[in-house]
């Protein structure tokens, strides 16, 4: 099994493509075409597309990578709903986010968008065995109504916008929120061992325990 | 709901403000009129008139007053019906 690691220019978002045999899973197709040129220059196979939380900057691409590659996409039911609208996958307010981080005005206005909901949701927890590998998806509230964690086989742990490396999370977008993630978030981070290794949807990965050597 | 009770919802749902506080509210006047409240702010603007800003007029609505200059100069939104 491979984990490739692909960053987007825009948002220095995440997206992950989980490799065994030439097929692969996607975690958050992310933005600037960078999950489709790299399954297309290495030929890969995709299988199913995983998502994290419904922000713009992690589902940019979904449509047209669902598109291209006809696959089912799985997000929780909160996630899932909030894709259609631009207010909730936040995309009405990406130019206002990227001067508020950059603070530099962006010359063309970014696209509204919205995308259909995905083919399997669930709420609370789900399990998706692929190709030999379990993934284990569970509902994290607080970022977004819709986040949730995604382990890989009890050693990987895909976290969307927590556990960033030195950074606490945004809780104050809309949808965030913070009691949420106090009650039903932190608890369910805390549990996730030392050892296993945080592939989160911005910044670097690292290995939990091991914050100092993050890669 | 005409175009003004839009705009004073805007700012009353995302501040929690009475409409008597309104008039002369200035961008980081109150502790909710920061960078995140403009965001849902302009968000909930743009949504009720259909409308996408130029950065720079989102950056310019910095009062309740400018607000209403620059929507129905630039925007053509008619506060007056």
């Amino acid at each position: 099994m491979n984990i490739t690691k692909l960053t987007s220019v825009k948002t220095i978002c995440n997206s992950y493509l989980i490799e065994e045999d030439g097929f692969v899973v996607i975690i958050d197709p992310g933005q600037d075409g960078v999950v489709e040129a790299e399954i297309d220059s290495k030929g890969y196979q995709p299988e199913y597309i995983l998502l994290t939380h419904e922000h713009f900057d992690h589902v940019q691409d979904l449509e047209a990578v669902r598109e291209k590659y006809g696959v089912p996409v799985i997000a929780s039911r909160t996630c899932s709903e909030r894709l259609g609208d631009p207010r909730t996958n936040l995309s009405i307010i990406e130019d206002i986010l990227s001067y508020y981080k950059t603070g530099v005005v962006s010359e063309e206005k970014s696209p509204r968008f919205v995308c259909r909901e995905a083919e399997i949701t669930y709420e609370g927890e789900y399990d998706l065995v692929w190709r030999g590998h379990s993934f284990t998806f569970i509902e994290a509230p607080g970022h977004s109504p819709g986040c949730v964690l995604i382990t890989l086989d009890g050693e990987y742990c895909f976290t969307g916008d927590y556990m960033l490396s030195n950074e606490e999370p945004t809780l104050r977008l809309r949808g965030g929120n913070e009691a949420d993630y106090r009650n039903i978030t932190v608890p369910i981070l805390e549990m996730i061992p030392d050892g296993t290794k945080i592939c989160p949807g911005h910044g670097v990965s690292y290995t939990k325990g091991h914050e100092t050597e993050a890669e | 709901m005409t175009n003004l009770e839009q705009y004073n919802r805007a700012f009353m749902l995302n501040f929690r403000l009475k409409e008597e506080d309104l008039p002369g509210l200035e961008y980081m006047g109150i502790i909710q009129w920061d960078s995140v409240g403009h965001m849902d702010l302009i968000a909930d603007i743009e949504s009720a008139y259909g409308i996408q800003m130029d950065m720079k007029d989102v950056l310019d609505l910095s009062t309740y007053e400018k607000g209403l200059k620059i929507l129905s100069e630039k925007y053509g939104v008619n506060f007056d019906e």
